[in-house]
């Protein structure tokens, strides 16, 4: 008798390619509709549908201006226009807070002690006080893992590591259009603290380009006396960025 | 500031947002991805189908960020269901028994005599055996991903082992 799970055994051991560099560089597409149950449940679903969207729309005509602000369980707030960014170690978090109404969103970091991911590294001092940001004490337990180019998407905003030395940056995206990106200088005090944890040839400043439909393109960046070169720069969704291939141009 | 007091202005700060899964999506790949591509190749029997689908899921569910509760198992049931999808848009077997292809140049480590076997199997017996051997699933699990039911999968299942084990002992003789 043939064993089947001694088959699909050995079945695991083929081959695959990592496609994860891919994945987060990729612009999904439209899925194929999911089908369950036949006719029936196709009927049922459809009621599903039509009561879901004319609860949402008579929701949409029957606002209470009187309910409170913020966001709904089901629906993501706008990202903030202007992020105020930490790191913590210890969490192998980052977070981006909007430093006017201190919403905001984290990202977690897994993949155990060699896999740590050190990633900043902004924030504004209002912000710092008023939110009880932690004064990145534990920035010592950093372990680098990305590099000038290396960055990390946010939904509709891409951060990027660029060379020291950067003093402006310009994203030029596929249809053209240029869009100014924020380059993000941490305070001082940070970076003397920071510079025990990071490499050398990690720079702790972040571009920030801010578009809705992420960002496809070039980002441009310029040192003070007008030296520039060029970042390709691929982010949507949620996700690090990282094999950009980018080569300091501030030597 | 003492440690437990930033743990708990950490938390007060997360908790006035949306936690993004970003990287519990790398975790997810990193641990399941491989056996999610074998499983789509398997069921396919193109690694370009397969990684296709399994790209498209993972970046699905990137795009998605919060929205999914257990992305673990949607990107399962996405990715099998974007190669269904594109194996019926081919119209096309599973291209390990077409005779044009060398499959020991496509497919140097894989046991080429189940993937010759899966082959023979439909699309949803296949689909149940690859799922309940390979993925580890439960048949009410596999009947989730397929878009089926759990009776349905049992019947497939056994119809399929029994064919496929007929297939291989027909093979090692």
């Amino acid at each position: 008798m043939t064993d089947l799970d001694q088959a699909f055994r050995d079945a695991e051991r083929a081959p695959v390619t990592d496609l994860w560099p891919k994945i987060v560089t990729r612009t999904p597409g439209r899925l194929p509709p999911a089908r369950r149950g036949g006719r029936v449940a196709t009927i049922a679903v459809a009621l599903v549908i039509a009561v879901g969207a004319f609860g949402f729309a008579a929701g949409a005509f029957n606002h209470d201006a009187s309910a409170p602000a913020g966001p709904s369980p089901t629906a993501p707030p706008a990202p903030p226009r202007d992020l105020a960014i930490s790191y913590n170690a210890a969490h192998l978090m980052i977070r981006g807070v909007d430093p006017h109404t201190g919403s905001g969103f984290s990202i977690k970091f897994y993949g155990g002690r060699t896999e740590q991911v050190c990633l900043a590294l902004s924030y504004s001092e209002p912000s710092q006080t008023q939110l009880g940001h932690p004064p990145f004490e534990t920035i010592t337990r950093c372990a680098p893992g990305m590099t000038v180019g290396d960055g990390v998407a946010l939904g509709p905003f891409v951060m990027l590591f660029v060379p020291p030395g950067t003093a402006s940056a310009t994203a030029r995206l596929s249809d053209g259009s240029l869009v100014d990106a924020d380059v993000l200088r941490p305070p001082q005090r940070f970076l003397d603290r920071a510079s025990r944890a990071l490499e050398q040839d990690i720079t702790v400043k972040i571009a920030m380009v801010s578009r809705s439909e992420g960002v496809r393109g070039d980002l441009i960046v310029r040192d003070v006396s007008g030296r520039s070169g060029t970042l390709p720069v691929t982010g949507k969704g949620y996700g690090r960025i990282h094999d950009q291939r980018w080569r300091p141009v501030f030597p | 500031v003492a440690r437990s007091s930033i743990d708990e202005m950490q938390d007060a700060v997360v908790n006035t947002g949306i936690e993004l899964e970003a990287v519990d999506l790398e975790r997810v790949y990193r641990e399941d991805g491989a056996r999610l591509q074998r499983a789509v190749f398997l069921f396919t029997g193109d690694r370009d189908v397969a990684d296709d689908a399994v790209a498209e899921a993972f970046a699905q569910a990137l795009a998605r960020g919060p929205e999914i509760a257990s992305p673990a198992g949607w990107v399962w049931n996405v990715a099998f269901r974007i190669a269904k999808g594109a194996m019926k848009d081919r119209g096309r077997r599973v291209p390990v028994a077409d005779d044009d292809l060398d499959p020991v140049v496509e497919t140097p480590d894989v046991p080429l005599a189940l993937m010759a076997a899966l082959a023979s199997l439909s699309p949803k017996q296949r689909g149940a055996v690859v799922l309940f051997h390979l993925g580890g699933y439960s048949t009410r699990e596999v009947a989730e991903i397929l878009d089926s039911t759990a009776p349905a999968v049992t019947v497939h299942l056994s119809v399929g082992r029994k064919r496929l084990r007929g297939l291989l002992e027909e093979h090692d003789d």
